[in-house]
């Protein structure tokens, strides 16, 4: 990944009849990168996706690809390949020619595409099924083949729209890997769409995130996780802890919240001023119950009452409900034997620096 | 073990109900006519087109007589010309109907029905009204001043083959619009997406998957014309027959249910092999 940009999108805007699928998108995509767009169902990535490919045109807004501005362009003359979500490869003809199509296409000669398709062919490791119809295919094996039929052509671009949607949980982890590694070794900038969060923390350079058409949040893996900036992207990415609170004190690297009489102190340096309502998000795995620490110091202390706990192997959930009514989940290793009745009004408490504030309303919109 | 047995006889019974009609009607309507009509075609016929129950093979003998070969080759070359000219008129018809919105999609689809669901012969005698001597179009290019002497078009093999191409269309329409709007849209974005224009798109992917609708529709066009002797009646006047007017014949005017039987059944022969070839052709297809 260098600083040259593959692909920027300029105030990029999509309005069906009622509905506008993408705002107002300004996003830049640098070569040889992993970009994935995340969200939920419904809030644009489709959409996103085949406006890059050309197969929608964008209401306002431009795409430039390589430094060119594509807007007239067809589908056909731009230099991108998409990896459809359903594989959509051509019945009548057999793996290699389904793979061999776009460069017969380029009319290249004779030994430069069999060359170049058996590269392919050996890259997604599909050597004993060349000369089978996509019906002959399992899914992860259909999979392979719209991905060999989409890379042959060296784009500079390579779309994928939820690849591994139809695959099992294990075949899934597989190709995660696979598809990782292969956009390693080709260099090509990736565009990647899906729905699941884990898969897309651990493919992804960079990740955006999406919500109704807008982006949340631009930001490499651990960022988003560990620094969500608005309430959805918190939500949206793994387990958290939401606590509604209003600014009392805006200090020097730190920002102190009140919420239901007690204040907290939250680490960092935060645009948010005094009285803005704000919502303080702590990840389960990082309270700990006030028992257990012989030294609370600066600590955030709460209280709250247990409800129940729910065992999931090496970790056990503890489930509790704070004063503002918020439910609190408290992730603790099994092994520790922590054990607590429903009812019991028990303490737990955070470090500052293991805590974030994001905006209370639902992203920029 | 007695309550398994009751349960087999009222499966038993189950199935004599609901397979029983359906192998009554099928021996009734198709097995007995069929095995009646290959079993007339091994008769011979007296001097006042009486049937003769002797077993000959006089019938298949006069069969293999040069005229009547001509007839067949005759009606197989015009089926076949009728065919290709059918398919050139439905293919852009149907694949314009396949890709359309509802709307045009409905009346496009309306537009090949309503006619199809009007009399057959209703519609043969509008075809003669408008191409007689004095007719719609004699009429219409005499008054132009475009020709002197009104145009010989009925009675002729083009109004026959017209007449037929505009009967069968609706035949390969069908066929051809189920199988072309089946064509999954992501398929012709792939191909887009790919490098193809517009043309490569549909030679290399349209054209492709639309094979099979073609042979089905080649099939329903095919047979059919070799056997619609009333176009042939209405608007050849007996100047241009096909092997379907010559059956017909047998068994009205010449009286000679045998030999009428025995053409009948060279052309299902025939019929038989074509739907054979396509089933294997569709099997080799079948993706
Ligand atoms: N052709 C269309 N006509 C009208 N509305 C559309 C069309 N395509 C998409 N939309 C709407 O645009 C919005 C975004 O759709 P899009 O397919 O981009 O979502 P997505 O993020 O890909 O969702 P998913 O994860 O379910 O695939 C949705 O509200 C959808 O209903
Ligand atoms: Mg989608």
């Amino acid at each position: 990944m260098d600083n040259e940009k593959m692909i920027e999108l300029v105030g990029l805007t999509k309005t069906f009849s009622q509905t506008t699928a993408v705002n107002n998108m300004n996003l830049d995509v640098y070569r040889g990168e992993f970009l994935t767009f995340l969200g939920p169902s419904g809030c644009g990535k489709t959409t996103t996706l085949r406006m890059i490919a050309g197969f929608e045109e964008p209401t306002a807004g431009q795409i430039i690809l390589g430094g060119k501005n594509c807007e007239a362009l067809p589908p056909e003359k731009r230099d991108v390949n998409t990896v459809f979500q359903n594989y959509a490869l051509f019945p009548h003809l057999s793996i290699r020619d389904n793979i061999a199509f776009g460069l017969k296409l380029k009319k290249l000669p004779k030994p430069t595409i069999r060359d170049k398709v058996e590269q392919a062919i050996c890259l997604v490791k599909l050597e004993e099924h060349v000369a089978k119809k996509p019906s002959q295919l399992s899914g992860g094996q259909k999979q392979r083949v719209a991905i060999a039929r989409a890379i042959v052509n060296e784009p500079k671009v390579l779309l994928l729209d939820e690849p591994l949607g139809a695959l099992d949980l294990k075949l899934r982890k597989e190709m995660q890997l696979e598809l990782k590694h292969l956009q390693k070794t080709l260099g090509i900038t990736f565009i990647y769409v899906t729905h699941d969060q884990e898969e897309a923390l651990t493919m992804s350079d960079r990740i955006v995130v999406m919500n109704r058409g807008n982006i949340e949040q631009v930001g490499v893996s651990e960022e988003i996780y560990e620094s969500p900036r608005t309430r959805f992207v918190a939500d949206f990415i793994g387990e958290t802890n939401l606590i509604a609170g209003v600014v009392t004190i805006k200090g020097a690297g730190f920002t102190q919240v009140e919420s239901c009489r007690k204040r907290y102190s939250i680490e960092g340096d935060y645009p948010y001023r005094t009285g803005e309502a704000l919502t303080i998000c702590v990840r389960p795995e990082n309270i700990h119950f006030t028992r257990n620490i012989a030294d609370v110091g600066n600590y955030n202390c709460m209280e709250g009452i247990y409800e129940e706990s729910v065992y999931v192997g090496n970790m056990v959930k503890h489930i509790l409900r704070n004063p503002a009514g918020e439910t609190i989940t408290i992730n603790r290793l099994t092994r520790k034997g922590e054990h607590f009745e429903p009812g019991q009004a028990v303490g737990f408490c955070w470090s500052p620096k293991r805590a974030v504030l994001v905006d209370a309303q639902a992203g920029p919109t | 073990m007695k309550n398994q047995s009751s349960f087999k006889k009222r499966r038993l019974s189950v199935m004599g109900m609901t397979i029983g009609p359906m192998t009554a009607w099928t021996v009734l309507f198709f097995v007995f006519p069929l095995a009646y009509i290959v079993s007339l075609s091994f008769c011979g016929r007296d001097a006042y087109g009486g049937i003769v129950y002797a077993f000959t093979l006089k019938n298949y003998q006069t069969l293999a007589k040069p005229v009547y070969m001509q007839v067949l080759g005759k009606t197989l070359r015009m089926s076949l010309i009728v065919t290709c000219f059918v398919t050139l008129i439905a293919y852009p018809y149907a694949a314009i109907a396949a890709r359309a919105g509802k709307r045009v999609q409905n009346a496009l689809i309306a537009g090949i029905m309503v006619p199809f669901w009007t009399n057959a012969l209703l519609r043969i005698y509008a075809i003669m009204n408008i191409t007689s001597a004095n007719g719609l179009i004699n009429t219409f290019l005499l008054g132009l001043g475009l020709v002197k002497e009104p145009l010989q078009i009925l009675y002729t093999d083009f109004a026959v083959m017209f007449g037929m191409v505009y009967t069968m269309t609706p035949l390969m329409v069908m066929p051809l619009y189920a199988n072309l709007q089946k064509i999954d849209g992501s398929l012709l974005e792939a191909g887009r997406d790919l490098g193809a224009s517009p043309a490569a798109l549909f030679l290399k992917v349209i054209f492709p998957l639309s094979i099979p609708g073609i042979v089905s529709g080649v099939i329903l066009v095919y047979i059919p014309s070799m056997f619609s002797f009333y176009i042939a009646d209405a608007l050849g006047g007996g100047k241009s027959i096909i092997i379907g007017n010559v059956i017909s014949n047998q068994f009205s005017t010449s009286k000679n249910w045998p030999f009428g039987a025995a053409l009948a059944v060279l052309v299902m022969g025939l019929s038989t092999l074509l739907i054979l070839a396509k089933n294997l052709l569709t099997k080799k297809l079948d993706y």
